[in-house]
């Protein structure tokens, strides 16, 4: 079998892998039979296995031949796509040596080209591909989506294979929904069927996967049966170092890992903020000064050149620690990264089975990972993570469907390329993995709000960014299509200032709400150097070098993501079972059952089950069934904390929904969520009692009531924004225009999403709002069924002082969120009324 | 609790963020950036085109004041060159005041061009409004000059409070801020969210004309006093 598909591959390059080689890796020999017979194909397997090659053996071969027929043409004819830039650089440095190869064996002009094209890519470079193709081009989603748009770029691509790498990073956002319709452009550019390869480490299911890749088509799926071995500990904490009882910060665990970065040759940190990595980078250097210029912080707020040479001395072996956020999750090789610590459980299994792949990338090699616990009940989750980790039980990934704003960007793409007729568009649309099943009334409302339409506007559809006519549609001017090409993608970023020394050196960037709150002469760390501004004025600060200790960590926004859903199992799972051990044998036999079932070592197992005991000297641990309740006095108002294992997105959505049912009878109620909990806040006078509560949570049109709720908060106007620029309804912001002039010269998000929910409720981009609100972020079924179990299941009501051990981390928490369950003026009304000591009835 | 209350000798303020001038019989509007969701379209943001609510809004506070002279204290639109429709709707709504009183503009920021765009309208059109030691200002360009008076009327700041209830319940709501030597107006037109004073606070100029003063919060159905906050350092 390995010799016949061996000669299938381009003779140059059989010679350059087996000169290198002794023979295929289990992924190749899986993957060659389908990416050499032109299938569609799934690649899955760890990295560090070979599936780049599975991959690139074939499209090479395939360049190959087409040179030696002299069919190649100015044009790229296989497409490489990655998430991240830093990959594309790094894939184009593997290429290099079998292109060559196989460019000996030919003629000068008939040579195949390779070149990258990404946001990095200089103008100077940009323009020289434009008028020299490169035959294999290695880009990221938005830089293919604004060639496809380009002019110059109309006749270039004869597409033969694209190739999607990490694809499963793509999947659960929307950047996996713009992809599948730009793959579709793609192969409409095609004289052929194109062909496409998806290479994952983790995805599941394969089939949603799959789908995005490929649509209704049908691929092969080469899946390697050889899991890398994963070594995860917990890491030991001495004795005398108290675990706080919730937050995050890694100070307090920071000799840890420290004492961990010792023991290693070259340590990989993941932290789950920026934030996080700064400060834990910050301690790491005070507490080991012999490593001083061997610790490294890396992450996507900082300047590139420092993150291009942070990762290059990280392939070299030549640091003892980086710590990072989610920055170095994907990519190859740093074959010298000899140990990975996850500070704090990663929110999910495939993240944490991610990260932990980034250790010894050696074939045989077996990943060595740490879990190092920032908090008590960070502790459980540790252990959780580390069970399911090792049985290999991975999170279901779950897509945005068909997302609105998306649609209208893409469209726009469409239009900004060239005149289509509505009917050509819709059809490609539809062959999208991600819009399979998107209505054509839908794909209407998009095309009416592009072309301007809204029935307030009076005059027909002035100031639109398409023009329909007879039954196609082009883009409204070239202005228009300027302003399209700034605005693709689909992150949104806010608004963030520039730090550079005095020297111009670019230090990364910070966001402006956090400079604006400092004081003079506060020092705040970033890249690892403490610094403090001197000047700052529109989108740059200048700063010199910090003296003194007291140093401030910058704050950047990221989205929370909820818990998964495997991942609440497990901790259910382990609740459960600490929660048997303590009632039948107390703290002893908690320690039994965790080292025996759970395999922890000792003096974590007396950690945790000293943890138990902590949390049953104010109430039992909360599991799903009876609902742990407390039922808190707080000054004037009177807490309500359920114990809820359900992730964020499903809590935030019980506190609304609850706050809307309860309505008018109770005044206005604060509430607070995270993975494990929620709490409601009412007046102390006015607050309900535990039947009327109960009766609250019941599960008929639960959905319908969540929808209802969600009119009235902040969640859906604060949403707003980022879908408006995805949709290109808004423009992205700018921070070279100065604050007060940026104020006024942009629709307060807020404000546009209650004009429009006023005048124009049927907008396509409020109605994604809605729907991403509520099955993104929400996810309102499953919200739902924990409904259903909290209304019919018994509670185990505690009236406390304090809230117990297992409540400190909502409690603690500041960020309570404003539930105006009646009308807001009157919401108002009582308000001010209550400036004065007096209630106004309702 | 009132939908207007007195702020100083003379000075009624109104509910919906406006300033009834007694001796003059005038009312002093700030910010209504008419035409606002028009503008926006000129700029390529598809933002609904409607006026929010604001035609009406001055409907009612001119009923409840039966004004002899009208003073829009800046910003009055909100981007010069309208489009057609936006146009149309400005000079509606103005012509509408002028057939009900005197109607004075002082210019803004945003509306430097209005002489230009709306000339032709039977409106005056003042760099700043005065009734002897009264005088209104639109704010802008207090760094450059502070003309001499006894107290200023000023807006352009969208001033605004956060307020919380015992839920631990926060609005923003739209603001006077009111003081001995000065009087700074609330924005009118409905698409202006406002700043928090409070967490924010204030350009060094109009601290120092403003000094230290009350907080008179206008819901758009009460207007009422703050009681005293111990005043913050400035960021």
């Amino acid at each position: 079998m390995s010799v016949r598909l061996r000669k299938r591959i381009h003779p140059a390059l059989e010679q350059w892998f087996f000169s290198r080689f002794e023979s295929f890796s289990e992924i190749q020999s899986l993957a060659l039979p389908h990416t050499l017979s032109g299938e569609n194909t799934m690649i899955l397997a760890p990295t560090g296995s070979g599936k780049t090659l599975a991959a690139f053996l074939s499209a090479l071969s395939a360049l190959g031949k087409l040179a030696e027929k002299g069919k190649l043409v100015n044009a790229a004819h296989v497409i490489y796509i990655s998430p991240l830039r830093s990959l594309s650089r790094d894939i184009e440095r593997n290429l290099r040596g079998p292109l060559d190869a196989l460019n000996a064996s030919l003629p000068d002009a008939k040579r195949v080209r390779m070149d990258i094209r990404t946001g990095d890519t200089s103008l100077e470079a940009r323009q020289k591909m434009s008028r020299l193709k490169p035959h294999l081009l290695l880009t990221t989603p938005e830089s293919l989506s604004s060639l496809l748009s380009q002019t110059q770029w109309r006749e270039g691509f004869a597409p033969l294979c694209v190739i999607v790498d990490e694809i499963h990073s793509f999947f659960e956002s929307k950047r996996g929904s713009l992809l599948s319709i730009t793959l579709e452009r793609l192969a409409a550019r095609g004289k052929s069927s194109l062909q496409r390869i998806g290479l994952s480490a983790t995805a599941s299911p394969i089939e949603a996967v799959g789908r995005l890749l490929a649509g209704n088509e049908p691929y092969a799926v080469a899946e390697a049966s050889v899991r890398k071995a994963h070594r995860l500990d917990i890491a030991a904490i001495p004795d005398d170092t108290i675990l706080p009882a919730g937050g995050f910060n890694p100070y307090r665990v920071a000799h840890v890992v420290a004492s961990e970065v010792e023991k290693a040759k070259c340590s990989l940190i993941f932290t789950s903020t920026r934030s996080a990595a700064e400060r834990l980078g910050l301690a790491l250097n005070v507490l080991l000064p012999d490593l001083e210029g061997q610790i490294e912080v890396h992450h996507a707020s900082l300047d590139r050149e420092k993150r291009l040479w942070v990762e290059d001395q990280l392939s070299q072996g030549a640091l003892r620690a980086v710590v990072c956020s989610s920055s170095l999750e994907l990519g190859v090789d740093f074959s010298g990264v000899d140990q990975v610590l996850l500070i704090g459980a990663p929110r999910g299994v495939s993240r944490a089975l991610q990260r932990l792949g980034r250790a010894g990338h050696r074939i045989d090699g077996v990943a060595a990972g740490a879990l190092v616990p920032l908090s008590l009940p960070d502790l459980l989750q540790c252990i959780a993570i580390r069970a399911a980790v090792k049985a290999g039980r991975l999170d279901q990934l779950r897509p945005p469907k068909a997302p609105l704003d998306v649609l209208a960007q893409a469209v726009l793409g469409l239009a900004v390329e060239r005149e289509h007729t509505i009917d050509e568009a819709y059809e490609l649309i539809v062959r999208a993995g991600s819009y399979l099943d998107l209505r054509r009334d839908d794909f209407d409302c998009v095309l009416d709000y592009l072309a301007g339409g809204g029935k307030v506007l009076a005059g027909n559809g002035e100031y639109g960014k398409i023009s329909i006519e007879n039954g196609s549609f082009k883009v409204a001017s070239r202005k228009v299509a300027r302003t399209y090409y700034q605005n693709i993608g689909t992150i949104s970023d806010d608004y963030s200032v520039r730090v550079v020394t005095r020297n111009q050196h670019r230090l990364g960037d910070v966001e402006e709400s956090f400079l604006t709150a400092l004081q003079p002469g506060e020092a705040f760390v970033i890249g690892g150097k403490s610094v403090v501004v001197k000047r700052f004025h529109a989108n740059v600060a200048v700063v010199e070098s910090a003296k003194g200790e007291r140093v401030l960590t910058p704050r950047w926004m990221g989205g929370k993501m909820s818990l998964t859903a495997r991942l609440a199992e497990e901790e259910l799972a382990l609740r459960r079972s600490l929660r048997a051990s303590f009632e039948s044998g107390g703290r002893k036999s908690c320690i039994q059952m965790l080292c025996a079932e759970y395999h922890v070592a000792s003096e974590t197992a007396e950690r945790a089950s000293a943890y138990v005991e902590q949390q049953y000297q104010a109430a039992p641990v909360p599991v799903d069934s009876p609902v742990l309740v407390e039922r808190i006095s707080e000054r004037r108002s009177l807490l309500y904390i359920f114990h809820s294992l359900a992730g964020r997105g499903v809590n935030r959505s019980m506190i609304w929904t609850l706050s809307h049912r309860l309505g008018d009878e109770f005044g206005s109620i604060a509430g607070n969520f995270d993975d494990h909990s929620f709490l409601l806040s009412f007046g102390a006078k006015r607050a309900p009692d535990p039947e009327r509560l109960r009766a609250a949570f019941s599960p008929l049109r639960f959905e319908e009531d969540l929808e209802s709720a969600l009119e009235k908060t902040e969640l859906l106007g604060s949403k707003f924004r980022p879908i408006c620029e995805t949709g290109q309804l808004l423009p992205r912001r700018n921070a070279t225009i100065p604050g007060a002039q940026r104020r006024a010269a942009s629709w307060s998000g807020k404000l546009l999403f209650e004009t429009f929910r006023r005048y124009e409720p049927e907008h396509p981009l409020l109605r994604e709002a809605v729907r991403e609100v509520l099955e993104d972020d929400l996810d309102a079924p499953k919200a739902r069924r924990q409904a259903a179990l909290i209304h019919s299941a018994p509670w185990e009501l505690y009236q406390l002082e304090r809230p117990s051990p297992f409540a400190i981390p909502l409690f603690a928490a500041f960020n309570r969120e404003t539930l105006i369950a009646q009308d807001p003026d009157k919401a108002l009304d009582e308000i001010v009324a209550s400036l004065y000591g007096q209630w106004t009835p309702a | 609790m009132d939908t207007s209350l007195i702020l100083g000798p003379g000075r009624l303020g109104d509910c919906s963020g406006a300033l009834y001038l007694e001796r003059t019989r005038t009312l002093m509007i700030a910010d209504a950036h008419l035409g606002y969701g028009w503008a926006q379209r000129r700029r390529g943001q598809m933002g609904p085109v409607t006026d929010g609510g604001i035609r009406k809004r001055l409907e009612e506070v001119m009923d409840r004041f039966r004004p002899e002279e009208v003073v829009f204290l800046g910003d009055t639109v909100h981007a010069p060159k309208p489009m057609t429709a936006e146009r149309e709707f400005i000079e509606e709504v103005l012509n509408w005041m002028i057939t009900r009183a005197r109607v004075s503009i002082v210019q803004g920021n945003h509306d430097r061009a209005f002489g230009r765009d709306f000339g032709h309208l039977a409106v005056s059109v003042l760099p700043q409004w005065r009734d002897g030691g009264l005088l209104g200002l639109h704010g802008d360009r207090l760094r450059i000059e502070v003309p001499d008076a006894d107290h200023y009327l000023l807006g352009h700041l969208h001033p605004a409070v956060s307020l919380q209830d015992d839920a631990g319940v926060n609005r923003r709501v739209p603001a006077f801020l009111v003081s001995e030597r000065a009087t700074v107006l609330p924005a009118f037109s409905p698409f202006a969210a406002g700043f928090d004073i409070t967490r924010l606070g204030l350009p060094g100029e109009v601290k120092k004309l403003l000094g230290r003063h009350d907080i008179v919060v206008a819901t758009g159905r009460r207007i009422v006093r703050l009681p005293a906050r111990p005043s913050r350092s400035d960021r």
